[in-house]
């Protein structure tokens, strides 16, 4: 065991899913190429016509996770489970009773989990609150391509893409497994 | 100009959907700014969106098979077919087409099965991943990367993932890629277009410095990364490279300073006794010309560049007081006590072995390195980068049939004049090639093609010398002559009779009097020796002078005294009494010297030819 990563936890699972393969690969590029279409650097009607409805639709299928992955890391990666499994499972019972929570408790001091995930948490309803503010700036009615909209819709967007951005590197921060040292 | 090509590998980006576009490609672009150019989707698909000012063309590649992947494929990494490409693109192009400029790789590529659950997690067409895939050590960008560096080397690469930096760090460093993009930091291209604009492999964009050719591409990228420093510069390159071009290329890397001065001085044709004040200025009265106060140059390229081409024709004590105005930034005027504060870059040229001068004493070193503690770039000879050939002859016939009054415009070119073109040793480099062109096109002026025959028949200017040229590959051994250097008597008869001095422009030939003459007199003796070696040789084996001295320039009728005197007249020329060396270099020559203590004495008794 010593030396040896375990395989990624079904948090790990998800924080690729939501981090790498959506937020990331996904959301913030597009957002970035908004960004771009509202400022006149690039030409692209369909786009536009679907903007922000897309990008918010989008981000409300994402929500819950936004907010639940940071909330479970300390459940989810805790060292505190590798007691669930051999061979620590095995250990006896006297022992089993109190040294996951010392080890539980020294992995959250060491890692500063509790910074971690406040971070995380803060950055998930800022980047909400962003979204809240993009779905407002759109004015019922109005032509997507016109230019006061593409004014209007310009700071909003730049905001929610910076929140996103700084939402992706909060998670990132994470730690990807278990090492056992 | 176009933009740079940028070679995209990634299997979210990379691949191909049926009937529709990739959206996710499209939002890739948009984020950075990009054109796509691939050409691999189909225009029914709906109009692609527009960038209106893209900082680069962007090729995509998945670096997997199949590229399109329909729910049930088995997608597989495709590394022999990705090296095969960029192959394609940056040492087998076709003429006159630029090499990708830059790689923009991704980290993690997902193999195995397309299911519906894999593509409801990650997109359309992306198979579930095997184990492995998704772990740093195991990533294929990464094994892309190494393959890369090796088989390319200059080829950028710039990871461009969203994975997390920190846990390939290290690894992609040692693996040669320059950068790491975040994915997500599109919408602002800032950062890529900072590794596009000093890391590209990119041609001139203003189009002064023409071609496209790998040595020259890599020699500009060279000279915008050293450059883009503001310390000081050498430049290295045999003669008519276009040492000046790139010196200005360099100095308008500056962009939006504009406005900062150029000076050039050429150090070869400045006389030693009046280097300082061209250099320093002098004021009124310190020496018996200076009827009024005169900045030099240094002070005239305050804030911006001085060029100094032939530096290595500074003597010793110019170069100590150029060394001070380095090491203090101070410049005094001749005959002044009062210093003046300058801020100079300088970019110096040599086409000299200025290192081997520096190890011998006859550069001063600490200078050498202060003028290259910016770098040195070394500008490639036209024999190595004749690829270039055809784009530098258009652009050189364009200039002629502008120069020549009532020349046909737009001639074409002959592929065969090209090839006979590509065959020449190019001595002159560049601006023999540009002086060969203008004298073609005075030659026929209404000619509507370039043809090998407006190239001049053999033994007339222009012509290319008999004989091998370059050996295999195009490259010389170490230690062997540079490719195209004569190696035969008859190759250097014709290259000095084909050699189109007429052609040079008066500030060359000035510039470069003194080693010319040293050049001729080292040619001189030469000859004479030649012409001992080859005079039949008197009683007792002694050297003939008088009929080797008739052979060479001198009539039929020359007398003994005559020819002693023509070898005195040699002897006492400033030629050889401007500097003492030279005479105990050619006395060591035990011919020489024979010739030399038979005109002079002291015993006035011949001596045995030797060493012939």
């Amino acid at each position: 065991m010593r030396g040896s990563v375990t395989p990624p936890p079904p948090w790990q699972r998800r924080r690729t899913a939501f981090n790498h393969d959506w937020l990331k690969n996904q959301l913030c590029v597009t957002l970035g190429k908004a960004v771009n279409v509202l400022s006149g650097r690039i030409n692209d009607p369909a786009f536009l016509a679907s903007f922000p409805g897309d990008v918010l639709a989008d981000w409300a299928a994402h929500r819950s996770e936004a907010l639940a992955l940071p909330a479970s890391f300390e459940r989810g990666m805790s060292p505190r489970a590798l007691f669930d499994v051999p061979p620590l499972s095995r250990l006896p019972a006297s022992v089993r009773g109190w040294l996951p929570e010392v080890v539980h408790s020294l992995w959250r001091r060491r890692y500063h989990v509790g910074t971690m995930v406040d971070t995380a948490m803060r950055a998930a309803r800022s980047a909400d609150e962003a979204f809240r503010d993009l779905a407002r700036a759109v004015e019922p009615g109005c032509s997507p391509d016109s230019g006061a909209s593409r004014e209007r819709l310009l700071p909003p967007t730049r905001e929610v893409r910076a929140r996103c951005e700084e939402l992706a590197r909060a998670i990132e921060k994470f730690p990807s497994g278990v090492r056992v040292l | 100009m176009s933009a740079p090509r940028l070679l995209v590998i990634d299997d979210l980006f990379g691949r191909t959907l049926p009937r529709q576009r990739n959206p996710q490609r499209a939002a890739l672009c948009g984020a950075f700014l990009l054109r796509d150019v691939t050409g691999d989707e189909d225009d029914r698909a709906g109009r692609p969106q527009e960038v209106t000012e893209p900082i680069a063309d962007a090729h995509f590649w998945r670096g997997q098979t199949p590229s399109c992947s329909p729910r049930g494929t088995v997608v597989e990494n495709e590394l022999e077919g990705t090296i095969a490409l960029i192959r394609r693109g940056w040492q087998d192009r076709r003429p006159g087409e630029a090499p990708w400029a830059m790689i923009l790789l991704d980290l993690c590529f997902y193999t195995g099965r397309v299911t519906a659950a894999s593509e409801a997690e990650r997109g359309e067409g992306i198979p579930e991943g095997r184990p492995g895939d998704d772990t740093p050590a195991s990533y294929f960008g990464l094994t892309l990367l190494e393959r890369i560096s090796s088989a390319f080397p200059g080829l950028p690469v710039v990871i461009l993932s969203s994975k997390a930096r920190e846990e390939v760090s290290h690894r992609f460093s040692a693996l040669g890629a320059i950068g790491f993009l975040p994915r997500e930091a599109g919408g602002s291209p800032d950062e890529l277009k900072r590794y596009l604009d000093v890391h590209a492999v990119t041609p001139d964009p203003t189009g002064r410095i023409v071609g496209c050719s790998l040595p020259l591409l890599l020699a500009l990228r060279d000279a915008r990364r050293k450059g883009l420093s503001g310390s000081h510069l050498l430049i290295r390159g045999e003669s008519g490279t276009g040492k000046e071009l790139l010196a200005h290329y360099v100095h308008g890397l500056a962009g939006g300073q504009a406005a900062r001065p150029w000076v050039a001085v050429n150090c070869g044709s400045v006389a030693s006794n009046l280097f300082a004040s061209e250099l320093f200025g002098h004021v009124r009265g310190a020496f018996t010309d200076a009827r009024s106060d005169r900045a030099g140059k240094i002070v005239l390229a305050n804030g911006g560049d001085l060029f100094l081409d032939e530096i290595g024709a500074i003597d010793p004590e110019n170069q100590a007081s150029l060394l001070r105005v380095l090491e203090d930034a101070l410049v005094t005027p001749v005959g002044s006590d009062k210093p003046e504060r300058v801020t100079v870059r300088v970019l110096s040229a040599t086409d000299e072995d200025i290192e081997g001068r520096a190890l011998t004493g006859l550069f001063r070193l600490p200078l050498l390195e202060r003028l290259r503690s910016g770098g040195t770039v070394n500008l490639p000879p036209l024999r190595d980068r004749l690829d270039d050939l055809p784009l530098l002859v258009r652009s050189f016939l364009e200039d002629a049939e502008k120069r020549v009054p009532g020349a046909v415009r737009g001639r074409r070119v002959d592929p065969q004049a090209l090839e006979r073109l590509a065959g020449w040793p190019w001595v002159g480099n560049v601006r023999q090639l540009a002086s060969v062109v203008l004298q073609a096109v005075a030659s026929y002026p209404g000619a509507d093609y370039l043809v090998p025959i407006h190239l001049g028949p053999p033994g007339e200017v222009g012509a290319a010398p008999p004989g091998p040229l370059q050996p295999e590959g195009g490259r010389s051994g170490a230690g062997a002559p540079p490719a195209g250097f004569p190696r035969t008597v008859d190759e250097v008869i014709d290259l000095l009779r084909a050699f189109p001095f007429a052609g040079l422009g008066r500030d060359e030939l000035a510039g470069r009097l003194p080693r010319f003459q040293e050049a001729v007199r080292t040619f001189l003796l030469h000859y004479l020796k030649v012409a001992i070696a080859v005079a039949p040789a008197g009683r007792g084996g002694t050297v003939q002078y008088t009929p080797a001295v008739r052979s060479m320039v001198y009539p039929a009728a020359l007398s003994s005294m005559q020819a002693k005197r023509a070898i005195r007249q040699f002897f006492t020329h400033q030629w050889v009494t401007s500097d003492e060396k030279v005479l105990a270099t050619l006395l060591a020559d035990p011919v020489i010297r024979a010739v030399y203590e038979i005109a002079f004495g002291p015993s006035g008794a011949d001596l045995r030819k030797t060493n012939l």
